[in-house]
């Protein structure tokens, strides 16, 4: 589904990925870990083709398509979902208006009729509600005044809505207690399906105890240093990422 | 010793003073002495100083004498009646059954106006129409000093129409009044409004400016609005693209008196809001604010001057401009708190939004306080639509252009928050986005 080859990018004339190479196949999930600074993220934000990184190398295709010669709404319409390490506020968008507006544009994407307004509602409030969102956080503006938790929630709501074909969650545990944790990562594997993929990017360890992934990667310098099975997980959590960054320098 | 001529009448100029001449006779009061020495001290000054130019600081960004090369000559008129149940000006407020007063190209259409019946205690009628109340010209020759400028002083000489407006004590209006004012052909008019609000009285006032006419209009309006009063004010102006707007208002706020104005400007080549407010009774709460959008090559100047003369006043002046293509925005604000306005609280901002490389927005900020013990602040930005947000909606799927019109929506819909008025913010909030769909039809003439 998700082949990278030889990937690089750089930002603000600095390299961050030099040389990625990774395969997700048809309802895989694969882990990204790796300490700070290793170029996870990054790689999250040039799939989702944000502009402020510039590809130097290497070819992205995803459904057999050149990823990278999209822009970033056109590869959301192809099924490519980012879930934010740090959702943006919008003051002044309501929530709803903006989820329907996305779910506007896929309708149209794939020449299927909008939902009408009460289909909308019903589809809104039935996951929102698997997710503990309440009608009030929906009638808020976009992520505005949301604590960190519901935000990350919000973005599990809108990859509920939105049903992408590979999902990537950047960071997606980060500043979540426990309960937030299980909420999230029960809502993640309720869309586990055999035609949706996932690309779970950490730094820990605990995450994947929730959600499991079928390979694990280790990202050190901007490069795939590593590679297991969901074991590989736990190794790192015992003995830190100090030995293979190291080999990686 | 040669000398030099310290000023030297333009085109521009000598033609006003020739229109002053021609008309002087048939003007609103003429028969009245009082109005007919004002006007004429008032071209007087005009003729001596001409139109404001740059290198006046309070004209500094817009070089009107610069600008306003020739006047627009009168074009054809329509023949056919405007018809205000398909002008999207007019329907934006016909919810709220006001009582319409009607100009076309400068004159009072009595036959267009009406409406809703203004109630006990409301008077309103056009300056046009017979001799000028004493309660008006009292307004009217209140500010004779030249203390303005030349615009204000070219108004005062010209004016040949306009609303008087009086509200009396302790009288609700009830529902909104609305003065209308469609520029049908090109051709250069001059509007004058007096708006009285008596002590405990309350009103509702809105002033909508268009038509397709490229013409130069200069609209004035003088408030005097007493002690416990009430009133909310907005203004649209949506004139053609090719059109001069001039408008400069002075109002003076009496003791525990609300006075909330708003003004969207949506059109124009050149426009100019000027707004000189006074805090003249204790613990009044002002708000003048506004939002402008500016496009193609037209140039957009708001000023303000809200001084506190009395104690424990409130006000606040919130600005939203949004500037796109070649289009320039200005904004000038002072805040003027004199000796004796103790516990003054005045805060003013102004948020400039750029749409294009080539736009471009002034803002000057100025705060002149000489009380002790008081709250004052004001902050301007200048920026771009923000690039995370833009992005964050595009990996939804959004397309760009509809990401965009999301945040400029937004943008304006905060300026709005500033409408006090809640069917007054309906209608401006129809308008604004009336005006956002035009954009991305590619349509700069709204």
């Amino acid at each position: 589904m998700l082949s990278i080859r030889n990937l690089h990018a750089e930002v603000a004339d600095t390299p961050i990925l030099k040389g990625v190479d990774l395969e997700i196949g048809a309802g895989e999930v694969h882990a990204i870990m790796g300490p700070n600074g290793s170029g996870k993220s990054t790689l999250a934000h040039v799939l989702a083709g944000r502009d402020d990184y510039t590809v130097t190398d290497g070819e992205v295709t995803f459904d057999g398509a050149d990823l990278l010669a999209l822009a970033p709404d056109e590869r959301a319409l192809a099924g490519l979902f980012l879930a934010f390490q740090y959702p943006i506020e919008i003051p002044g968008v309501a929530t709803m208006t903006f989820l329907k507006e996305a779910l506007a544009a896929l309708a149209r994407a794939r020449g299927e009729k909008e939902l009408s307004t009460p289909e909308f509602m019903r589809a809104v409030r039935a996951r929102a509600r698997a997710l503990a969102i309440s009608d009030e956080m929906l009638k808020r503006a976009l992520n505005v005044g949301f604590s960190g938790g519901e935000k990350k929630r919000n973005e599990i709501l809108q990859m509920a809505l939105l049903e992408p074909r590979l999902a990537v969650l950047d960071e997606t545990d980060s500043g979540l207690d426990i309960d937030a944790l299980r909420i999230v990562a029960d809502g993640v594997n309720a869309l586990r399906s055999p035609g949706r993929s996932f690309l779970v990017i950490t730094h820990y360890q605990r995450l994947l105890e929730y959600i499991v992934p079928d390979r694990v990667h280790v990202m050190a310098a901007g490069r795939i240093v590593r590679s297991g099975g969901k074991e590989l997980a736990l190794e790192l959590e015992e003995r830190g990422y100090g030995d293979l960054v190291s080999d990686a320098a | 010793m040669k000398v030099q001529p310290i000023f030297s009448a333009n085109e521009t100029e000598r033609a006003l003073a020739a229109a002053y001449g021609a008309a002087a006779g048939r003007l609103p009061g003429a028969g009245d002495e009082r109005l007919a020495a004002l006007r004429e001290r008032s071209i007087a000054r005009f003729e001596a100083t001409g139109l404001p130019h740059r290198r006046l600081e309070t004209w500094k960004y817009t070089d009107l004498r610069g600008i306003l090369r020739e006047l627009p000559e009168q074009g054809a008129v329509p023949s056919d009646r405007p018809d205000l149940a398909e002008l999207p000006l007019a329907r934006a407020f016909a919810a709220l059954t006001p009582h319409w007063l009607v100009f076309v190209d400068g004159r009072f259409r009595p036959e267009l106006s009406g409406g809703a019946a203004p109630g006990a205690g409301v008077t309103v009628r056009a300056l046009s129409d017979g001799a000028v109340p004493d309660w008006a010209l009292a307004e009217l020759t209140r500010t004779d000093a030249g203390e303005i400028d030349a615009v204000f002083d070219l108004n005062t000489a010209l004016m040949a129409d306009g609303a008087l407006i009086h509200v009396g004590e302790g009288v609700d209006a009830g529902a909104p009044i609305a003065i209308l004012h469609l520029g049908e052909s090109a051709g250069t008019r001059h509007l004058r409004h007096v708006v009285v609000v008596e002590e405990g009285a309350r009103l509702a006032l809105a002033e909508a400016y268009g038509g397709p006419g490229a013409g130069l209009v200069t609209a004035s309006a003088l408030w005097r609005i007493g002690d416990g009063a009430t009133v909310d004010h907005v203004k649209v102006q949506a004139i053609a693209s090719g059109a001069t707007h001039l408008a400069p208002q002075l109002g003076a706020v009496g003791a525990h008196a609300r006075f909330s104005t708003f003004t969207l400007s949506l059109g124009a080549g050149l426009a100019r809001e000027e707004r000189r407010v006074t805090c003249a009774g204790e613990a009044s709460t002002v708000s003048v604010s506004g939002a402008y959008f500016l496009d193609g090559k037209a140039h957009g100047d708001t000023t303000l001057v809200v001084t506190h003369t009395a104690p424990g006043c409130t006000s606040r002046e919130r600005f939203k401009g949004l500037v796109g293509d070649h289009a320039r925005g200005v904004f000038q604000g002072a805040v003027i708190v004199e000796r004796g306005a103790g516990k003054t609280d005045a805060r003013q901002s102004v948020d400039a939004l750029l749409l294009s490389d080539d736009a471009r927005h002034d803002a000057k900020p100025e705060l002149e306080i000489y009380a002790d013990d008081v709250q004052c602040g004001h902050g301007a930005t200048t920026g771009e639509l923000d690039r995370n947000a833009l992005f964050y909606l595009r990996a939804r799927g959004i397309a760009k252009p509809e990401a965009e019109r999301l945040l400029i929506a937004a943008f304006l819909d905060d300026g709005l928050s500033a409408v006090e008025h809640d069917g007054f913010r309906a209608a401006l909030g129809a308008l604004a986005a009336a005006r956002l769909a035009a954009r991305d039809r590619g349509a700069s003439d709204a």
